[in-house]
C-alpha cells in the first residue's frame, strides 16, 4: 500500500484560479494554505490553456501541483506528467475498437443517460464516473474519444432525445460541439489523482470530481467551498455569448449534472455566504450538511491610516472595470452627488479589463459634464492605501458573492454603501449602508448622508472595523477551517466492503493486474 | 399560446393585464441582447444581474423570490426571437475573386521552386543551381540539395504543424517556445546527420574529398535555410519566401557579374548572407507574435517525449514525401554502368523532371482554391443541417470531393500540355539554343511521365490537406511508405533492366499508389465527414 504522509495531507482544486490566475479565491487559497502551514497541500488547477505562469510565490506547504490544461494540447496527456511516456503508449496500443465497444461504450451510455437527465441517480452517476477514470487510468482517452464508435453512439443519443422536437432542432454542428465539451471538460479526471485525507475544492465544478474519485479511491474525505455559483455563471456566460440553444443546453445539463453530483458526494458544503445556500439547496444541496464559513482579511494590513489624499470629499470604488461591477451606477451617483456637494471627487480604481465597456463609462463620464469630479484612477497594487484616501466606499456590482472589498473597506473604518447582493448585507447591515442594485439616486442619498455627518462616518467606521474584528480575519476564517478539516479527518473511514471495491491503486498493481481488476469490476456491475 | 393571463403564483391573486406587461417589460428588459434562456435557472440569473433581489420580487411583482418569479417568466421565452453567434466569419469574396486570389497565394508557395527553375534557365543559376557547372560539382551539389530535402522534411513539416496549432489556438507563447526549441533540437540533428556522412565517406569513400566537400558545405547551408522557411511557412508568409529566394538569385548575380566572384563563391556567400537574414527576420516575427498573447510568460510546456509523439507522423511523413520526390533522380543518376562514382549527374533526367515540376507548381495552386472552397461553406452547412440530415451533409461533400478531384484532373491535362507545347512553341518561334536541351531523347519522355506523375501526386497533396487539417495521418502515412517502396523497386527494375530514363516509371508507379491510398481515404473521409469534423482535436 502506498505509505500515508504524517501530517494531514489536503489537495486543493480549483477552475481558473490559484495560483495562475489572481481574484478573490486565489486570495483565498493562498490565505489557507499560507496559514495552516502544519498542513500539506497538492494543487489541482483545473485551467483553460497550459501556457500559464504563477501569479504567487508557493508556500513551502504546497507538495505537489498537477496541471490540467483543458485546451491547447493536441494529446490531453501533454501535462500529466506523473504518468511515464511508456504507459502512455502502450495505452495507446491497446485501446482498440473492442475494448471501447465492450468497455468503455457501457460507461458512456450511462454516463449520457445522466446528463440528458435520463437518469438521475448520483450514487450510480458517480460509480459511473469512477469507472470512467479507472478506464482511462489504463486506455488512452484521446482515442477513445475520437473513435467512431463513440460519435455513432452520442448521434443515436442526440436522436433518441430530439426524436419529438420540432422546434430548435439540434444541427450537426451542436452534436458536434457537445461531444467536443464533453472531451475537454472530461481531461479533469486524466491525472492520476493522488493520495490525500481531504479533497477540497473550490467550487462544485469539474474540479470536484477529482475530489469524488478521491472520495471512491482512497475514502479521502470531500469538502466545497463555494465562492461564487458556478452554474449560475456558466449560464449567465453562456447566455451573454449567444451560443446556440442546443449546444447550450448540452452544456448546462453537462455542468449542472457534475454541480449537483458535487453536491451529493461533498461530505461538507462550505459556502463563503449563507446567500450562496439559497442556489445550493435549489440544485439538491442537503441543508444539513452546509456550514457556511466567511471569508476573511488581514486586518493589520487593511486599516485604518494617514494617507496623503485630496481636501475635498472623497468617494472611492476598487473594482475591475466590467459591466458586473455597474460602474455607471457609480457615475450616476458621482452626477447626483456633485450637484449638492460640487467639490466631490470620485475615484475610481481597477483595471480596464473590458475595453469596450471602459469607452461606454468614460462617454458617460463627459457627457454628465463630470471631468472635475471623477478619475479613473487606475490599478492600485495598494488597496489599503486607496480605501483610506475616501471618506466613503462604495460598491456598485450587480453580480457578488462574498466580496472581500466590503470587508477591507470596514476594516479601514469606512462607511461601505454596497448593493444589496450576494452575502454583501450579511456583514455589511447595520455597519454600512446596503442599497437596492442599480438605484444610484438612493446610492447618492446615503454618500450624501455620510459626507454631510462627519461623526455618525466616524462612529459607523469604528464599529465597522470592530465586526470584522469579530468573525472575518483571516484567523478567524483559518480557525475555521483548520477544524473543519479536522472533523473530516476525524470521520470514520469508508466502510471496508465499499472500499473493497473502491480500492484501486494504479502505482502499485502491473497493467494486466489493473485490466483484471477493472474488467472482474465491470464484470460484477453488470451481474 | 401562453397562460400568463391566469397564471396565478402562490398567494397572488389572478394577474392583471397591467402585470402581464410589467412582467412581459421586464422579462424583455433582461433578456436584451441575450442568448434564448433554457430554464427558469437561467432567466432567475438574468434577474440578479439586472438588479433585483428576491423582496423586489414580492414588493414590485408580486411573488415569493425570483426564482418565483422566473418561473413565470418560462412562458415568455417562446414569443421572442434570439440572436445566436456562432463563427464570426467574414462574408467570402466574389467568386472569380477568391478562386483567383487563392489561386496565387497557394501559387506562393511554391513559387520559391518556380524562381529557382526560371533562373537557372534564364540566366543560367539560380541560388543552388548552375548549368555552367561541371558534372563533379554539378552532382555534389544535387547530393548536398537531395541530402538536406530529406533531412529536413520532417523538421519542416514537425515546426509548420506544430506552430501553426498553437497560432490557431491563439498560444502565442507557446509558438513561440516551442517552434525555438523545435528548430534548435533540428539545428542539431541536421549537423549531426551532416558529420555522420562525413564520417561514413571517410570510411567508405563513396565520394572524393572535394566532392564531399561542396556537398556537406551546400547540404549545411540549405538545410539551415529550408528549416527556417518553415518558421514562415508556419506563419503562412509563403510571399516572404518567395522574395528571400528572389534576394538570394539577385545577391548571386550581383557577386558573380559585377564583382566576378566564382559561381560556386558567389552562391555559399548570398546562402550564407540569406540565412542569416532569413534567420533573423524568421525569430523576430515568431517573437512578436507573443505581442498578442494574453500571457507575456508562462512555465509550463508541454512533455518533449509526447510532443514529439504527436509530431513523429508529421516528421516520417515529411522525410518519406522528400525521399519519394529525389527517389526516381538518385536511382536514374545511378543506373549508368561505367560512371566515375556510384552517383552521377544527368542532365537529361533532370531537364525532363525540372521541367515537369513546373505542372507541379502550377497545380498546387489549386490546392488552396479547393480547401478554401471547402472551408467557406462547411462551417455554414453544419449549421444549416439539422443532426437528422448528417447523411446529407456527408452526401454533398462526397459530391464535393467527386467534383474537384474530376476538375483537378481536367485541369491537369490541360496545364501539362500547356507548359509542354508553351516550350516546345517558345524554341519553334525563338530558335533559342538552350531550349533545343528540352527536346533531346529522352529528356520528352521522361517529362511526360513524371508531369503524369506529379499530377497524380499534387492531386493526393490536394488531398491530404484536408486529412493533415482534420487531424488525420494513418492512410497518408500507409500510402507515402509503400508509395515510396514502388517507386524504389519498379525505379531500380525497369533503370536497371530497360534504361535510367525508366527510373521514371516508378515515380508514376508510387505516385499512383500513393493517390489510391488517399483517394481510398478521402471517399471514406467525406462519407463521414460529420464523424471527421468532430474528431479533429
Amino acid at each position: 500500500m502506498e505509505e500515508r504522509p504524517a501530517k494531514m495531507r489536503i489537495a486543493l482544486a480549483g477552475e481558473g484560479t490559484y495560483p495562475y490566475e489572481v481574484g478573490g479565491v486565489s486570495v483565498w487559497a493562498h490565505l489557507l494554505i499560507q496559514n495552516l502551514s502544519d498542513h500539506d497541500f497538492i494543487l489541482i488547477p483545473i485551467m483553460m490553456h497550459p501556457f500559464v505562469k504563477l501569479k504567487y510565490e508557493l508556500p513551502a506547504n504546497v507538495v505537489e501541483i498537477i496541471q490540467v490544461p483543458l485546451w491547447g494540447t493536441e494529446e490531453p496527456t501533454e501535462y500529466v506528467r506523473s504518468v511515464p511516456f511508456s504507459h502512455i503508449v502502450y495505452a495507446k496500443i491497446r485501446t482498440t475498437e473492442g475494448i471501447i465497444k465492450e468497455q468503455f461504450l457501457p460507461i458512456f451510455d450511462n454516463l449520457l443517460d445522466h446528463i440528458y437527465k435520463q437518469k438521475e441517480d448520483m450514487e450510480e452517476l458517480g460509480d459511473t464516473l469512477f469507472e470512467f477514470y479507472i478506464f482511462f487510468q489504463h486506455y488512452d482517452y484521446h482515442t477513445t474519444f475520437r473513435s467512431k464508435l463513440v460519435w455513432d453512439i452520442f448521434k443515436l443519443k442526440i436522436a433518441q432525445v430530439y426524436a419529438n422536437i420540432e422546434e430548435d432542432v439540434p444541427s450537426v454542428y451542436d452534436t458536434v460541439e457537445a461531444l467536443r465539451y464533453l472531451y475537454r471538460f472530461f481531461i479533469t479526471m486524466l491525472p492520476p489523482v493522488p493520495y490525500a485525507d481531504i479533497y477540497h475544492s473550490s467550487a462544485a465544478a469539474f474540479c470536484g470530481l477529482p475530489c469524488i474519485i478521491a472520495k471512491k479511491l482512497h475514502g479521502s474525505r470531500f469538502l466545497l467551498t463555494e465562492h461564487g455559483i458556478y452554474i449560475r455563471e456558466q449560464m449567465l456566460q453562456a447566455s451573454r455569448i449567444k451560443m446556440p440553444l442546443r449546444t447550450k443546453e448540452f452544456l448546462i445539463n453537462l455542468i449542472t449534472m457534475v454541480a449537483r453530483l458535487n453536491y451529493f458526494h461533498a461530505d461538507v458544503i462550505a459556502p463563503v455566504c449563507n446567500y450562496n445556500k439559497r442556489w445550493e439547496e435549489q440544485w439538491g444541496a442537503d441543508p444539513s450538511r452546509i456550514e457556511t464559513i466567511y471569508n476573511g482579511i488581514d486586518t493589520e494590513r487593511f486599516k485604518r491610516m494617514d494617507v496623503s489624499r485630496s481636501p475635498r470629499p472623497t468617494v472611492v470604488m476598487v473594482a475591475r472595470i466590467d459591466p458586473l461591477k455597474d460602474i455607471e451606477t457609480y457615475i450616476q451617483t458621482c452626477f447626483l452627488v456633485s450637484k449638492e456637494i460640487p467639490d466631490v471627487f470620485f475615484k475610481m480604481y481597477g483595471p480596464k479589463l473590458d475595453a469596450a465597456y471602459y469607452e461606454r463609462c468614460e462617454a458617460l463620464v463627459k457627457s454628465l459634464d463630470l471631468e472635475e469630479n471623477f478619475e479613473f484612477s487606475g490599478l492600485t497594487s495598494n488597496p489599503a492605501e486607496a480605501y483610506n484616501e475616501a471618506d466613503v466606499v462604495m460598491l456598485t456590482s450587480i453580480s457578488e458573492a462574498f466580496p472581500f472589498v466590503v470587508l477591507e473597506a470596514m476594516a479601514c473604518e469606512k462607511v461601505m454603501v454596497s448593493s444589496d447582493v450576494g452575502g454583501t448585507k450579511e456583514v455589511l447591515e447595520g455597519f454600512g449602508f446596503v442599497v437596492k442594485p442599480k438605484d444610484y439616486q438612493e446610492f447618492a442619498q446615503k454618500v450624501m448622508l455620510v459626507l454631510k455627518d462627519k461623526v455618525m462616518a466616524e462612529e459607523m467606521g469604528i464599529a465597522a472595523r470592530e465586526h470584522v474584528l469579530n468573525g472575518f480575519r483571516i484567523e478567524d476564517m483559518v480557525y475555521n477551517y483548520r477544524n473543519l478539516y479536522g472533523r473530516l479527518h476525524e470521520l470514520p473511514k469508508i466502510s471496508k466492503s465499499e472500499s473493497s471495491r473502491l480500492e484501486w491503486n494504479t502505482n502499485e498493481l502491473s497493467v494486466e493486474e489493473l485490466e483484471a481488476e477493472l474488467s472482474e469490476m465491470l464484470g460484477n456491475k453488470d451481474e | 399560446m401562453n397562460n400568463i393571463g391566469t397564471y396565478s403564483p402562490n398567494g397572488a391573486s389572478q394577474s392583471t393585464l397591467a402585470q402581464v406587461k410589467a412582467w412581459r417589460a421586464l422579462y424583455e428588459a433582461v433578456s436584451a441582447d441575450k442568448g434564448k434562456p433554457m430554464n427558469h435557472w437561467e432567466i432567475t440569473a438574468l434577474l440578479e444581474i439586472y438588479g433585483l433581489r428576491d423582496a423586489d420580487a414580492l414588493s414590485e411583482y408580486g411573488f415569493e423570490n425570483l426564482f418565483e418569479l422566473a418561473h413565470m417568466m418560462v412562458e415568455f421565452i417562446d414569443d421572442y426571437k434570439y440572436e445566436v453567434k456562432i463563427f464570426e466569419l467574414e462574408a467570402p469574396p466574389s467568386k472569380v475573386k477568391r478562386i483567383t486570389g487563392n489561386y496565387f497565394r497557394g501559387m506562393a508557395f511554391a513559387l520559391p521552386m518556380l524562381l529557382q527553375v526560371f533562373f537557372t534557365l534564364v540566366i543560367g543559376y539560380g541560388l543552388w543551381s548552375s548549368l555552367d557547372l561541371d558534372v563533379r560539382t554539378a552532382t555534389a551539389i544535387a547530393m548536398g540539395t537531395f541530402t538536406a530535402l530529406v533531412v529536413t522534411g520532417g523538421p519542416a513539416q514537425a515546426i509548420g504543424r506544430k506552430g501553426l496549432f498553437y497560432i490557431k489556438m491563439e498560444e502565442y507563447n507557446l509558438a513561440y517556445k516551442i517552434t525555438r526549441k523545435l528548430f534548435k533540437l533540428f539545428f542539431i540533428q541536421v549537423i549531426i546527420f551532416g558529420l555522420l556522412v562525413i564520417l561514413l565517406n571517410l570510411f567508405f569513400q563513396y565520394i572524393p574529398n572535394d566532392m564531399l566537400f561542396y556537398m556537406i558545405i551546400y547540404y549545411f547551408l540549405l538545410a539551415f535555410l529550408f528549416t527556417t522557411f518553415a518558421i514562415f511557412y508556419m506563419m503562412e508568409l509563403y510571399g516572404s519566401i518567395a522574395l528571400y529566394v528572389l534576394i538570394g538569385v539577385l545577391l548571386v548575380y550581383i557577386f558573380h557579374a559585377f564583382f566576378h566572384f566564382g559561381i560556386i563563391f558567389s552562391q555559399v556567400s548570398s546562402f550564407i548572407l540569406i540565412n542569416i537574414v532569413v534567420f533573423i527576420d524568421a525569430f523576430r516575427r515568431v517573437r512578436k507574435l507573443t505581442d498578442k498573447s494574453r500571457e507575456k510568460e508562462g512555465d509550463a510546456e508541454p512533455r518533449l517525449s509526447l510532443l514529439f509523439y504527436s509530431l513523429n507522423p508529421y516528421m516520417i511523413y515529411g522525410t518519406l514525401y522528400f525521399l519519394f520526390l529525389v527517389t526516381d533522380r538518385i536511382i536514374a543518376w545511378s543506373a549508368t554502368p561505367y560512371q566515375p562514382y556510384f552517383i552521377w549527374f544527368n542532365v537529361r533526367d533532370e531537364i525532363g523532371l525540372d521541367w515537369a515540376l513546373i505542372v507541379l507548381i502550377l497545380l498546387i495552386g489549386m490546392s488552396e482554391v479547393i480547401i478554401y472552397e471547402f472551408m467557406y461553406r462547411v462551417n455554414d452547412d453544419i449549421i444549416a443541417h439539422p443532426y437528422f440530415e448528417a447523411d446529407n451533409f456527408n452526401r454533398s461533400y462526397r459530391l464535393f470531393f467527386l467534383k474537384y478531384n474530376i476538375i483537378f484532373f481536367i485541369v491537369s491535362f490541360f496545364v501539362l500540355l500547356f507548359v509542354y507545347f508553351g516550350i516546345y512553341v517558345l524554341a519553334e518561334y525563338t530558335k533559342w539554343e538552350f531550349l533545343d536541351v528540352f527536346f533531346v531523347d529522352p529528356t520528352p519522355l521522361i517529362f511526360i511521365i513524371a508531369a503524369i506523375s506529379y499530377a497524380f501526386l499534387s492531386n493526393a497533396l490536394t488531398n491530404i490537406l484536408f486529412f493533415f487539417s482534420y487531424s488525420r495521418y494513418k492512410a497518408v502515412l500507409k500510402g507515402i511508405m509503400i508509395g515510396t517502396i514502388v517507386n524504389i523497386f519498379i525505379g531500380l527494375i525497369l533503370s536497371r533492366s530497360l534504361g535510367y530514363e525508366y527510373a521514371v516509371i516508378g515515380l508514376l508507379a508510387g505516385s499512383i499508389v500513393f493517390w489510391g491510398f488517399v483517394i481510398h481515404f478521402g471517399n471514406r473521409f467525406f462519407k463521414n465527414l460529420d464523424y471527421y469534423y468532430y474528431s479533429a482535436y
